[in-house]
């Protein structure tokens, strides 16, 4: 039966067609609410004539999450999101490339798209909470008023980093139901279920570049190109070689740069406005301390003092202790006790109390570059 | 309470709940008649009456002979047959196809086709209301085209082309012309010989048959290459064995609505300015899509501002309504709808069209039902909208 009024409480769930939103739309369909399927068109058949998808939007995965819908009995949709997540996820990657920052689409994804464009297609059907196989705990602090965000349960799989920028309002209406589950939890309940995806590998990459190309292949086909090839320079800024465009290369990147030198080089930064690469022995990616911007607090509104934390610089980084000072404008300073390697402009800095995510920012600048380390 | 009798189907036009007249001669034939027409048996032989008789019966309602109505799988089919078939035996002095911007993505993808092909194909611009100018279109007849198309109406829009007039042009500068009759067979008068048709093709789930059988007129005299080799059924027009219930089920649908045509017309028009009344009372900036010019009378095709098709699809679903953003075919795409951009909307406003299409179990409650439940979708939209950012 589809009909549902306004008032009862019915459930969005973003289905990618993999095994974790699958499992995540079956539990809540099991729990006994309404259910509504939604699976985001963000890239339609990547550019070109020949059949080319991402790493998501296939029409394959369309079909698993529609079986998945089919079985559990509630109505699944495929919405069009194309441009929401061209102009909130492909354009501002695209630009950071180009403006010599390292981009976080992850991010953006979750803050814009799946919590904001699907939150406004899951009002349409009366729906009050945004559900998604996400792996991060949710919980509602009423001393203080605010839902608070916590690292899964199962560490490997814990994905509290991507989903800092969620507002307030975001984190109240979202539900993550594997939040508390291991992975192998999932994978047993995705057999439970009788999930044909249950066996499906897991999608690591970038879900917007096709299998087998790169990151530089979406570049080159949206057309961007950058500057094209420039100059890399050493730490006392002379010349020492070419490179290819600054789209290419990462912060602490040591291969390919095809400068001949004794000691190993990385690369340590870029300056857009000269087209400049500059690269370095090692101990110059070392940094003890960066600005963020935009900042998010979750626990509280504002950050109105000193605050010790552990601070995660990129999704595979550990968390190193730091103090972090507030600044004006939504921004602040954080202060590493021991510099941190390869910081990068574009990433975001994600601050914790063991497993509370306390907030974050993004960097915009690694200063101090050159500490010894 | 069933599924069906709570909910109400206004999409009509994507395909039609299925007549009970063509559901008991679909069963008879599944019980009975499993021989193959071809075949010299008794079997065979009954297979084959029933196969030409249900031929007859769609003729009359296409109004043309019955040995120029080949059966196939459906419109797309027919239309592909059509396109192709003259393409592989047009001379090589005839190389251009006509084709209006509106037409279904089965021409388009058919004339793409011949495209690859070297043969060129000139694109006639619509107006503002979706309506092809007949001198527009004649200017291109020239002794080169190899094959003129026009849909008679169109499945988003309803807008009716001046297919008579078209047709005359053609046939006098011995143009072969295929119309695409698809929307318009049972729901008003179609005749080859008043349009001028050399080629027609419809489809039996638009007018309540099954889906999966359609039909291509051939006037007598046309050379047509077969799209399905294999046989020689259909007067080796088309091979394979043919859907024998499909067809069945088709030329029961065909009957009723020849028969009922006139008066259902009447009442769907009833029912549709009731729709654009209220919809222009809920928001009167709402643009009614070829308002002012000839549409099929089951169909409405509206744009409310600020409210994009697909959202409103959604939240209609959910409330127990069926309808669509456009053609059903374009809507598994992400692109706004390509009739709307031939008209001059641009794509914000294409977004917003939504397609409400009537049929022969539309009742005036269920419009009723319909229209108070519109106004609360709309708002929650906007108000979904409104908490997005």
């Amino acid at each position: 039966m589809n009909t549902q009024s306004p008032d009862r409480s019915v459930a969005a769930v973003a289905m990618s067609g993999g095994v974790d939103s699958s499992v995540a739309a079956c539990l809540e369909a099991r729990g006994g609410g309404a259910v509504v399927g939604f699976s985001m068109q963000l890239v339609d058949r990547l550019a070109g004539q020949t059949e080319r998808y991402g790493r998501c939007c296939s029409p394959e995965d369309f079909h698993d999450a529609r079986q998945v819908a089919e079985r559990m009995g509630f109505p699944h949709y495929i919405v069009d999101m194309e441009r929401e997540f061209e102009e909130q996820v492909l354009q501002p990657f695209a630009d950071d490339y180009v403006n010599g920052r390292t981009p976080s689409p992850c991010i953006r994804c979750n803050t814009f798209v799946k919590f904001g464009t699907l939150w406004s297609r899951a009002r349409t059907v009366g729906a009050n909470r945004v559900v998604t196989g996400h792996y991060a705990i949710l919980e509602w602090d009423p001393d203080r008023e605010r839902t608070l965000l916590r690292k899964a349960a199962d560490r490997d799989k814990d994905q509290s980093y991507f989903l800092f920028d969620l507002s307030e309002a975001q984190r109240r209406r979202a539900c993550f139901p594997l939040g508390r589950l291991q992975k192998e939890e999932v994978r047993a309940l995705a057999r439970e279920f009788e999930l044909e995806n249950a066996d499906k590998p897991e999608s690591m990459d970038l879900c917007f570049v096709a299998q087998g190309e790169s990151y530089r292949d979406v570049l080159a086909a949206r057309g961007v190109v950058g500057e094209g090839p420039g100059e890399v320079v050493d730490a006392s800024g002379s010349v020492v070689g070419k490179h290819d465009g600054l789209d290419g290369y990462t912060i602490g990147q040591r291969r390919g740069l095809g400068v001949p030198s004794q000691d190993r080089l990385y690369v340590i930064g870029m300056s857009p406005d000269r087209n400049e690469l500059q690269v370095g022995s090692e101990n110059r990616l070392y940094s003890d301390r960066c600005v963020i911007e935009r900042t998010r607090w979750i626990p509280f509104k504002e950050l109105d003092g000193e605050l010790r934390a552990d601070v995660k610089i990129r999704s595979s980084h550990d968390g190193a202790a730091a103090t972090i000072r507030p600044l004006p404008n939504r921004c602040a300073e954080i202060l590493f006790d021991e510099p941190q390697r390869a910081m990068a402009a574009g990433q975001a800095a994600v601050a914790y109390h063991d497993d509370l995510v306390v907030g974050g920012g993004w960097i915009v600048s690694a200063d101090a570059c050159g500490v010894e380390a | 309470m069933t599924l069906t009798e709570q909910r109400v189907y206004l999409d009509h036009n994507a395909s039609c709940p299925l007549r009970p007249e063509s559901r008991r001669a679909m069963l008879e034939v599944l019980e009975g008649d499993f021989g193959n027409p071809s075949s010299i048996h008794a079997e065979g032989r009954r297979a084959r009456g029933a196969l030409e008789n249900a031929r007859r019966r769609v003729a009359a309602l296409v109004g043309c002979g019955d040995g120029e109505l080949v059966f196939t799988s459906g419109g797309s089919e027919s239309i592909s047959a059509a396109v192709r078939g003259v393409c592989d035996r047009a001379p090589e002095s005839m190389r251009r196809l006509v084709i209006p911007d509106t037409e279904h993505s089965a021409v388009l993808d058919a004339v793409g086709h011949a495209r690859r092909r070297g043969f060129v194909v000139v694109t006639v611009p619509c107006d503002q209301d979706g309506r092809i100018d007949v001198d527009r279109y004649v200017m291109h007849l020239g002794e080169d085209v190899a094959l003129a198309v026009l849909q008679w109406a169109n499945s988003e829009t309803g807008v009716i082309q001046p297919v008579s007039e078209i047709g005359r042009e053609c046939r006098s500068r011995g143009v072969p012309f295929l119309v695409d009759a698809v929307q318009v067979a049972g729901k008003i008068e179609i005749n080859p010989k008043s349009c001028s048709a050399d080629m027609l093709a419809i489809a039996s789930h638009k007018l309540g048959g099954p889906a999966g059988a359609g039909a291509l007129m051939v006037r007598r005299g046309i050379r047509l290459a077969p799209l399905i080799g294999g046989g020689a059924q259909e007067k080796r027009r088309r091979g394979g064995t043919p859907g024998l219930a499909a067809i069945a089920g088709f030329a029961a649908a065909a009957d009723v609505a020849q028969r009922e045509m006139q008066d259902e017309a009447r009442r769907l028009l009833v029912l549709r300015a009731r729709v654009e009344r209220r919809i222009q009372d809920l928001d009167p900036s709402v643009t009614i899509h070829g308002h002012s010019v000839a549409r099929l009378p089951n169909t409405v095709n509206f744009s409310l501002p600020g409210v994009p098709g697909e959202h409103l699809v959604i939240g209609l679903d959910m409330a127990g309504f069926a309808c669509s953003t456009g053609s059903a075919c374009a809507s598994g795409g992400v692109e706004p709808s390509h009739v709307l951009r031939a008209m001059g909307f641009d794509d914000e406003h294409s977004r917003g069209a939504v397609r409400v299409s009537l049929g022969w179990n539309t009742t005036e409650s269920q419009i009723d039902r319909f229209l108070d439940a519109l106004p609360d979708v709309v708002e929650r939209i906007r108000e979904g909208l409104r908490e997005q950012v």
